[in-house]
């Protein structure tokens, strides 16, 4: 058994240092960084092509790329994003770093170029080392782990507790604006807590490659597992996060040992490890009925006194269910309304394989609409859209072509599939709040792409499932309009939902949960509805996708595609419906006419925009094109508007400003932007 | 009366969506106490946070020892010698007494630190006592005295102490004024923002009255007299609880 | 005008015994409040004395160590923040907590609505119909409490925009909105000048007069003065305990109050000291 404990903590080992590296940033900027595995990946892949392709000495080569490349990259991080972030919305935040999670491996694509590495060295001479400890085999690379994990516990402890630094970056995580008021400058303690913690970044994505290859996608499912013990951490203890992480390595090696070899299902419970932590973790905070603890908080009374109110929230723009003038709602439906007549045309000008991607991208629309609703509306970032649209794909197909059901039967059972397995997610997530949302949906979604998509019977040795189109949708361009058609039910719907008094409800619930609560509606139940309901649309959207690629090869519902699907999303418009159909057409026609007239490597360009795209969520919330059209619709409401008198807000107290109640009459929250210092 | 070693001159302040200041003009001698009343709401915390530069002024200039801070980082500020006691406890909760008083001092030589943390201590003896105690588990009696100590321990020119008495019991209020007057025989020029009119009234040189962000009032303080108060305040507003 | 009564029937909100801690420290230790109906009772003490505390813990967002909670003669001790709101607890922050993507007039169309139409919550995503103008008696009571609050001329605006006063009142309309029987106002004259805080109060004392509501108030403020000009009955809270209950009058002799609250030992007769609370307000445990 021992030996298997010894194996254990070199996985263990690197969740204990990754977990590390998750806590420091979460409790000193608030910021929990889900790029953390693409970091990794980044500073493994830079020390792979210093080392093996360039021939750099292992010393050299992992100074520059652990010691200089990654806390370079952390400052630079912080200096242009992550300092702008901290008085944020959970949300924006998750959004930004999630928009990194895809900008860097795009970047790295670019820069070094593609394909998967599947052996890599790590820190320990070539050929490795072996040696023999209690008759256990143990490599030089297993070795250099442990003693990383030892200097990171000591260092880490020790620079904390006892020196002026770590004095002062306890200090920072108290209160940001009381270490301002003592001299010290919160900007400099926080960048430097960048540069550490993407420098463990970078340590975890050496000391991993030789254990799972340089693969953005292992490297998220590896960091994936650290979450796991963050979360059983509160994001905030790192003994704990360590313990856990060290503990998850070894019941991983024990499970490897004493699970019998042979089965399916021993594979699958060792994958489901990380999961099942976070399903104990979760499930014990829901029976003590508490809360996970006041998550979205930093600092204290002082700081929440000066942060600037009513700035960069996703989505700030009103429900518009009271909106006045006819004005104003014409120019507000009159662009949706005109963009979905021409994409309606599409089908009809484009001509053979152009019209089936028409039809691909509308059922793209359909799968993003799930976002509009469950980000849009309800205000909550669910990374497992794609799973449910896979559960959505593979139930249409084992439904219509195995046992014989009419093929739109199918995908509306496997929507409600979806919908059911949203149910459970949510209830178990949304308790807890924000930003457990993010993290749950995501392991989540890599559980089910481990487990269930890998099944022998949907992978069908490689080759997929195939689905076949209704009888009557005899040619791509009927299928499109089915789709469209879809498309239109589903939006507006949506619309509905938006201006009724189930909008209102999901929009006090969103923006204040003591507000809601106390006003009689409850937070639990409106947001699992509508999550719900997305999972059911995402569901329908992936069966539409399935009828429309006719076979389901796996690896096309990857957990982190999806996150891809996301940053176009949020790149375009996260509220708008017709941003969907935008975001549809974008990321499924942006690639094709790349590979149709353009060089190669520009295929890497569009992930890495859409990448930047959802970063600049953090700019503009409500996507930056949809930004940029109601730019466009408040001049010519202003033009229009003129010779209105400004709505001066004299009733009772306050100097109010004219000028500021003419923004707030044109519905731009962004006008109202604070004059207080920036964080 | 020598050069202002404060001055503040037609200061602005926004926030999100109304305006806190209106063009504020204040001269504060070196040595001297000045009292800043007001109603709730009049911009007495906003002033206090423009000028220790935690929020930026939108217009109008801050003067500190012959330097303009308009504008600057409040860490920049402290450095060059004044020091703010946010209202509410101006301490790291989350930090025992001792880490507080280093943080206080961290911009200090290395050689002087031991001493002004030990000065700090002497002055406030209850909180040797205390040294590894949590400085969110202290009284707030003991808190306040800790963010004072944490004030004087760098011998600031100048301390802006915002509200220190609001919500504490009497006796703890006295020991808080006598701390300050304290502090302001060691040369130290105090700004201060208080509840008790009168009590910081009868400890300032001069005084100004803040109204809905502008200046309504200002001159000695000998001269604030009821009916200036009453004006600005409002306390003949509201029946007062009968003295006894 | 009725007196806070003693005993749950006739009380409109009591609390018996109600402890909490946090940590080791006792936020508050066995206290009794009693809100009689149709009456505006004060809750007043220094800062952390507990007074949000109790709130949080009336209104159902914490739940309390020890003791219990009645509702109008029912034991809602164990029932949700949502539950009691229906029933009839509504509520206002110290910092409004607003939906800041909907317009004024739409905070009081929701909370109308979960009283009048709680179905529509649920029904109308899939009803067209919710287009639809809305009813006459709704918009009637709506504009009405815009009217009564002096907010119609801002009904349209999102609230985001709105200077803090504004932002009181509209916490104070979604409460009135939901037909409560108990209102607990929290530091509702906190960052208000004199002429809003005037036109608030009096905007309470005409609510509690109304016939056709049967609502009380229960106010935490620190501007004593206020509250005790317009109270029927005062608590006074210091370090988690309620130190005294009683009718205004008796409460400005008292001496316990004076010297833990007050803090005017040194005053001269016909001067007294007026605490003139903070901008910010109470930092509780």
């Amino acid at each position: 058994m021992l030996e298997f404990v010894i194996a254990g903590l070199v996985l263990g080992g690197i969740y204990a240092i990754a977990s590390a590296g998750l806590v420091i940033t979460y409790t000193a900027s608030g910021i929990l960084n889900f790029a953390f595995g693409a970091m990794a990946f980044f500073i493994a892949r830079f020390y792979y092509y210093l080392h093996t392709e360039h021939s750099w000495g292992i010393l050299p080569a992992a100074i520059v790329a652990i010691g200089l490349a990654g806390p370079i990259m952390g400052i630079f991080l912080y200096a242009v994003l992550f300092r702008y972030l901290r008085f944020n919305s959970p949300l924006i935040k998750v959004v930004a770093t999630v928009g990194l999670l895809v900008a860097i491996p795009a970047l790295a694509t670019i820069i070094f170029g593609s394909g998967a590495i599947l052996q890599a060295p790590g820190l320990a001479p070539e050929p490795v080392h072996v040696y023999q400890f209690l008759g256990v085999p143990i490599t030089l690379d297993d070795i250099i782990v442990y003693i990383c994990v030892v200097a990171t516990v000591v260092l880490g402890a020790g620079v904390l507790r006892f020196t002026e630094v770590g004095l002062k970056v306890r200090a920072m995580v108290d209160s940001p604006a009381m270490t301002d008021l003592s001299g010290t400058n919160p900007d400099l303690v926080s960048g430097g807590v960048w540069a550490v913690s993407v420098f463990f970044a970078g340590l975890t994505g050496v000391l991993a490659a030789p254990i799972i290859g340089l693969d953005p996608n292992k490297f998220t499912v590896l960091i994936a597992a650290a979450f796991a013990a963050v979360i059983a951490a509160k994001m905030r203890s790192l003994p704990i996060a360590v313990g856990v992480g060290l503990l998850m390595g070894i019941a991983t090696s024990l499970a490897e040992r004493y699970l019998p070899s042979n089965s399916q299902w021993s594979g699958e419970i060792i994958d489901a490890i990380p999961f099942i932590v976070i399903a104990v973790v979760l499930l014990y905070s829901l029976l003590r009925r508490g809360r996970m603890g006041d998550v979205e908080r930093v600092g204290g009374a002082l700081d929440r006194a000066i942060t600037p109110q009513g700035e960069s929230r996703l989505a700030g723009s009103t429900s518009g269910a009271l909106e006045s003038g006819s004005l104003g709602l014409i120019s507000k439906y009159a662009g949706p309304f005109l963009l979905i007549v021409a994409a309606g045309a599409l089908p009809l000008i484009v001509q053979g394989y152009w019209v089936g991607l028409t039809a691909a991208a509308f059922a793209y629309a359909v799968i993003f609409l799930s976002w509009t609703l469950v980000t849009g509306e309800g205000g909550m970032l669910w990374l497992c859209q794609i799973t449910f649209a896979g559960v959505g794909a593979i139930t249409t197909a084992e439904l219509a072509t195995t046992h014989g059901w009419p093929v739109l039967a199918a995908v509306a059972v496997g929507g409600v599939i979806a919908m059911l397995m949203g149910l459970v997610v949510g209830l178990l997530s949304i308790r807890l709040g924000d930003l457990y949302v993010a993290l749950v949906t995501l392991t989540f979604g890599l559980l089910v792409e481990n487990l269930v998509f890998t099944l022998p019977s949907f992978v069908n040795s490689g080759l997929g499932l195939t689905v076949n189109p209704p009888s009557f949708a005899t040619s791509s361009r009927v299928l499109a309009y089915l789709f469209l058609g879809i498309f239109v039910v589903i939006a507006l719907f949506i619309l509905n939902f938006r201006r009724s008094t189930s909008g209102l409800a999901m929009n006090a619930v969103r923006w204040s949960d003591p507000g809601a609560r106390t006003t009689g509606v409850s937070v639990v139940q409106m947001k699992v509805t509508v999550a719900a309901l997305a999972a059911l649309v995402a569901g329908i959207g992936g069966g539409l996708l399935a009828i429309q690629q006719s076979t389901i090869a796996p690896g096309t519902f990857d957990t982190f595609l999806g996150v891809v699907w996301l940053a176009v999303l949020v790149t375009i418009g996260i509220r708008s419906t017709a941003a969907a159909i935008i975001a549809g057409l974008s990321f499924v026609m942006l690639p094709a006419l790349a590979q149709a007239y353009l060089p190669t490597w520009t295929g890497n360009i569009p992930p890495l925009l859409f990448g930047l795209g959802a970063i600049s969520a953090a700019k503009y919330p409500d996507g930056a094109l949809a930004e940029q059209s109601r730019r466009f619709r408040n001049q010519l409401l202003r033009l229009a508007d003129r010779q209105k008198p400004p709505l001066v807000i004299d009733t009772l107290s306050g100097p109010a400003l004219a000028d500021d109640a003419v923004g707030t009459a044109t519905g731009t929250a962004q006008s109202a932007v604070a004059v207080g210092k920036a964080p | 009366m020598s050069e202002p070693i404060l001055k503040i001159e037609d200061l602005d302040v926004r926030y999100a969506t109304s305006q806190a200041l209106f063009g504020v003009s204040v001269d504060v001698a070196p040595g001297s106490v000045l009292a800043v009343l007001g109603a709730n709401g009049a911009g007495k915390s906003t002033l206090a946070r423009a000028i220790s530069g935690l929020v930026r002024p939108f217009g109008g200039r801050v003067v500190f020892d012959g330097r303009d801070i308009t504008g600057k980082s409040a860490h920049h500020v402290r450095r060059l010698g004044l020091t703010y006691i946010p209202e509410g406890r101006g301490v790291f909760p989350g930090l025992t007494v001792i880490d507080n008083l280093k943080m206080a001092v961290a911009q200090e030589k290395r050689n002087d630190r031991a001493p002004a943390i030990d000065r700090a201590i002497d002055m406030f003896p209850v909180l040797g006592s205390r040294r590894s105690q949590l400085a969110g588990s202290l009284s707030g009696g003991e808190q306040q005295m800790l963010a004072l100590a944490r004030a004087v321990a760098v011998l600031p020119k100048l301390i802006i102490a915002d509200e220190m008495s609001l919500g504490l019991a009497p006796q703890i209020v006295e020991a808080v004024f006598q701390s300050l007057e304290e502090t302001r025989r060691a040369g130290v020029t105090i700004v201060l923002s208080e509840q008790f009119v009168h009590r910081a009234l009868s400890l300032a040189d001069t005084c100004v009255i803040l109204s809905r962000g502008r200046v309504g009032w200002s001159g000695p303080a000998s001269e604030a007299g009821t009916e200036v108060i009453d004006r600005y305040l409002g306390d003949a507003e509201h029946p007062a609880p009968a003295a006894s | 005008m009725l007196e806070a009564g003693v005993g749950t029937e006739t009380s409109v909100l009591s609390a018996r015994g109600i402890t909490v801690r946090f940590g080791g420290l006792n936020a508050l230790s066995d206290v009794d409040l009693d809100v009689a109906p149709r009456s505006i009772a004060g809750l007043v003490g220094p800062n952390g004395a507990g007074k949000t505390t109790m709130l949080a813990v009336l209104s159902g967002l914490l739940r309390p160590t020890q003791g219990r909670v009645w509702l109008r003669g029912e034991d809602v001790t164990d029932a949700s923040a949502q539950a009691r709101a229906r029933g009839g607890i509504a509520r206002t922050f110290q910092q409004p907590e607003l939906f800041l993507g909907l317009t004024v007039r739409e905070h009081l169309v929701l909370a109308d609505r979960v009283h009048f139409a709680p179905r529509r919550l649920w029904s109308d995503m899939l009803d067209p119909r919710s287009l639809l103008p809305a009813s006459s008696a709704e918009n009637e009571r709506v504009d009405g409490l815009l009217e009564l609050l002096n907010l119609t001329r801002v009904a349209k605006a999102p609230v985001a925009a709105l200077p803090l006063g504004v932002c009181r009142l509209v916490e104070v309309g979604r409460a009135l909105a939901g037909q409560p029987h108990v209102i607990l106002l929290d530091e509702p004259l906190s960052g208000l000048d004199m002429k809003s805080s005037e036109n608030l109060l009096s905007v309470f004392q005409r609510v509690v007069a109304q016939t056709d509501r049967d609502v009380s108030l229960l106010m935490v403020e620190h501007d004593v003065a206020a509250v005790l000009a317009l109270s029927n009955w005062i608590f006074v809270l210091d370090f988690g305990e309620r130190i005294a209950a009683d009718c205004p009058d008796v409460i400005r002799r008292d001496p316990a109050v004076r010297s833990a609250y007050l803090g005017d030992e040194e005053s001269v007769e016909g001067e007294p000291e007026v605490p003139v609370a903070g901008e910010g307000g109470e930092v509780e445990p």
